[in-house]
């Protein structure tokens, strides 16, 4: 019996061309709408005369806004019946599959969405140096502020559609107690990265995490590894752990 | 060819739909797939094509377990479900974005077909209507030259005329090498095409035989009273007195009625596999 599931890079591209075509539409109203919200973020800086309001919202909104876009359209199979079944019986291999979904999510991330935003900032940049005299932060994508949104986003787009995959298939009761269990690990994930970037409050933090906080600082070798774990591990267990939910879909 | 080995299959939290079903089907062939409404001809459909997983026990398709869908299986089979997707791209973009993954497909003969469907490669999908879109994906689907063709329902929604070309395209279409399923209500839509039935009930494949074999082992007879024939395996009312089908005892083969058939087979099973067993006939 034929049982091996191999990566054949040929079909890879298909499957991009086809998601990109599928996801282009969607992608073109979000980018608007990303504009829409980026102007007035804009307008709302120069308002209060606060050029880093800008540069810090740009981050966190333009990876949901565009973020859900994408998980949404990329995975409509998971949504609407008969895409479904167009979409699983597409001559490619699940792992082709899910390694075309992750290259998207990654491009998107790591190249496309930040090179809009900066150019914008640039442009918006130029724009208020020369009429208003005020600074305008260029959007930097190598922060690493940014770089540990990335990287939560990387982790929770193969933690969700994991949820939503496996939600596919049983029962209320399990469902809730999955989501709840899914929801905790978010969280979890979210605060490791409060604690890299030292945005952990000490008035509103168990003194347990500040302890672990002035660990990390004294430490750095100890935060240097979770840092290189949050990329190298975390990351590509979280896809792995999506495929292998994704194998066990059905129809 | 299709094999089944001790196949069990229910949905969640429901009952076993198939119960240890061994079946083997040759390929070559068009199996007409008949079955009450709830019998799991679309899931057996489903099963097939590996968008359902068996519970216990196999399907195997020329070597290959649909369950792990794997490219070269997927390349091999196309399924269109009563409920099928099409993108809001025109036909033209739509083979430009799924024929490559189909590496037998055929660019000249997707164009035959669209024509003879009537539909313009400049065509935007989403603006068809749904017997329209039906024959769009009919005519990919066969363009692909995928040997095995999985269709629910075919002919829901097609017009008289396209019923007819859909025949034809059938007809044209299969060769030893290929093979046809299709699961129907619609049986006069397409009892002049099928050379196979499979009749499920019940968690069973009941009957899974050649029309050609069918045709040779059993008879339809009037009998213009409406006593029932001694001989009859099963009969019912019809115009003029009962209709029945009866093991045929002579060496003509005579036109086999697929609704009786299918009734027939429902009474009992048993009475019309035994009546196929019928020596010197293969």
């Amino acid at each position: 019996m034929k049982t091996i599931n191999r990566i054949n890079w040929r079909n890879i591209i298909f499957l991009l061309k086809h998601e990109f075509q599928a996801t282009l539409p969607s992608l073109k109203k979000g980018m608007l709408g990303l504009l829409i919200l980026y102007i007035f973020l804009y307008i709302f800086s120069v308002v209060r005369e606060d050029p880093q309001f800008f540069t810090h919202q740009v981050n966190l909104y333009s990876l949901i806004i565009i973020g859900r876009l994408l998980v949404r359209r990329t995975n409509e199979s998971l949504f609407t019946k008969g895409k479904t079944y167009s979409d699983l019986m597409l001559p490619s291999s699940n792992a082709e599959k899910v390694v075309s979904k992750a290259i998207i999510t990654f491009l998107f991330a790591m190249l496309f969405l930040p090179l809009f935003t900066f150019l914008f900032t640039l442009f918006a940049g130029i724009i208020s140096e020369a009429t208003l005299h005020l600074a305008i932060n260029v959007f930097n994508p190598f922060r690493y502020e940014y770089l540990l949104f990335i990287n939560v986003f990387l982790c929770a787009v193969p933690f969700l559609l994991l949820i939503i995959t496996y939600c596919k298939k049983y029962s209320l009761g399990r469902i809730l107690v999955f989501t709840g269990l899914a929801f905790f690990t978010i969280l979890i994930i979210w605060y490791t990265n409060e604690f890299f970037t030292f945005q952990f409050h000490p008035y509103d933090a168990h003194p347990i995490f500040i302890s672990i906080v002035q660990f990390f600082k004294q430490h750095p070798g100890v935060y240097n590894f979770f840092t290189y774990y949050q990329w190298l591990v975390s990351v590509p267990v979280l896809w792995v752990l999506y495929y292998k939910e994704f194998k066990k879909m059905e129809a | 060819m299709i094999e089944m080995q001790k196949l069990s299959f229910s949905y969640p939290n429901k009952e076993l739909l198939f119960d240890d079903v061994n079946e083997v089907m040759p390929e070559g062939h068009i199996y007409g797939v008949l079955g009450k409404n709830g019998a799991g001809k679309t899931s057996l459909l489903k099963l097939l094509a590996g968008l359902r997983f068996p519970d216990k026990g196999f399907v195997s398709i020329d070597g290959f377990e649909p369950r792990y869908r794997q490219s070269e299986y997927l390349q091999k089979v196309f399924l269109i479900p009563e409920e099928f997707y099409l993108p809001e791209y025109t036909a033209e973009k739509y083979e430009n974005i799924y024929a490559p993954f189909y590496p037998a497909f055929q660019h000249d003969k997707f164009n035959e077909y669209l024509d003879q469907f009537g539909i313009s490669e400049s065509s935007n999908l989403d603006s068809l209507s749904l017997g329209q879109k039906k024959k769009f994906i009919l005519a990919f689907a066969f363009a692909t030259n995928c040997p095995y063709l999985f269709l629910d329902e075919p002919t829901n929604g097609l017009d008289i005329p396209s019923k007819k070309q859909f025949r034809k395209f059938v007809a044209h279409w299969i060769d030893e090498n290929r093979t046809i399923f299709i699961s129907t209500h619609q049986i006069h839509d397409v009892s002049k095409l099928l050379d196979r039935i499979v009749i499920l009930d019940e968690g069973k494949i009941l009957l899974n035989e050649s029309l050609e074999k069918l045709e040779e082992c059993l008879i339809i007879k009037l009998h213009q009273n409406d006593k029932t024939s001694p001989n009859a395996i099963y009969s019912q009312v019809a115009l003029g007195g009962k209709v029945s089908l009866e093991k045929n005892e002579t060496n003509q083969s005579s036109d086999i009625d697929l609704e009786l058939l299918f009734n027939a087979t429902l009474h009992n099973s048993e009475a019309i596999v035994n009546a196929t067993k019928k020596e010197g006939i293969k």
